[in-house]
């Protein structure tokens, strides 16, 4: 999928663990760790906005758009 | 303390006893064929229900009437009967047998199937892709249990037709299947499709964070 997921730079950079965050948003750590890896098909702009909030950034500090090979 | 599935367990056992009383069969039906291929006596032929077959033509010829006495010459069209064949070094006995053979077939493949959509259930994940393709498959299963058996039946039929020949009878062969049968396996083949489509759905919801 050409949308990459930042979310481990954005932890790393607030220096903040994923079970930290996972507590102060809500969202269980198998949910957050789907959302790390890049397995998740969506993500709700609840949990944008929480994640958001929390790491103090923006939406596209964590989500990027990478074009795959072949694409303009 | 109750099981957790009792329902679902007591549907997995009635499958498995039908599951091992099909392989029963089927080795059974080997031993048989087997049997008849290579000592026909051992065999009781008078015991054999025979072929179902359809006529165009029965003669019966002399028939007493018994209004005036007079002797009559009648005939039935478009009947059907059961020839009972005692000889078996007729090829179409093993065709016949072969028809059983794949019926026997299909239903094992089809309790494997449901065998293993049960276990699913016991484990409580049953919504799945695969559970979907399983059905998909028992559809498909149907579908051939409701045309195989059918097509080699006339394939009998036109057999006999062409090469049986007995006075006063016009043997003839007609194409038929179960039409319940098919609709039942498109019905199933539907609802696997949805099925796939809930779980691709269900696959969606658990994977948006």
């Amino acid at each position: 999928m050409p949308i990459e997921v930042n979310l481990d730079v954005m932890l790393a950079k607030r220096k903040m663990t994923l079970t930290k965050l996972s507590n102060s948003i809500g969202i269980t750590i198998a949910n957050l760790s789907i959302l790390k890896k890049g397995r998740a098909r969506a993500i709700r702009f609840s949990t944008l906005e929480a994640i958001c909030k929390e790491l103090d950034c923006q939406p596209g500090d964590i989500l990027c758009y990478i074009p795959e090979d072949g694409e303009e | 303390m109750p099981a957790k599935f009792p329902f679902i367990k007591a549907v997995s056992i009635v499958l498995s006893i039908v599951w091992y009383l099909q392989w029963f069969f089927l080795a059974v039906l080997i031993v048989i064929s087997v049997l008849i291929a290579t000592d026909n006596s051992i065999i009781n032929t008078d015991k054999l229900e025979g072929f179902h077959i359809q006529f165009a033509r029965l003669d019966i010829q002399n028939t007493a009437s018994a209004a005036d006495n007079f002797q009559n010459d009648v005939f039935l069209t478009n009947g059907e009967g059961r020839l009972h064949i005692k000889d078996a070094g007729y090829n179409f006995i093993y065709l016949r047998l072969l028809s059983v053979f794949i019926d026997s077939l299909l239903y094992i493949f089809i309790i494997y199937m449901l065998k293993k959509i049960f276990s699913g259930l016991k484990t409580d994940v049953f919504f799945t892709r695969q559970n979907g393709i399983y059905i998909k498959y028992i559809a498909y299963a149907i579908l051939g249990l409701a045309l195989i058996p059918e097509i080699i039946n006339y394939f009998v039929n036109l057999y006999i037709s062409k090469t049986l020949v007995i006075e006063g009878i016009v043997f003839k062969a007609r194409f038929g299947f179960d039409f319940r049968a098919v609709f039942l396996a498109l019905l199933i083949f539907v609802i696997a499709k949805a099925f796939i489509r809930g779980a691709e759905l269900k696959e969606d919801h658990d994977l948006t964070i």
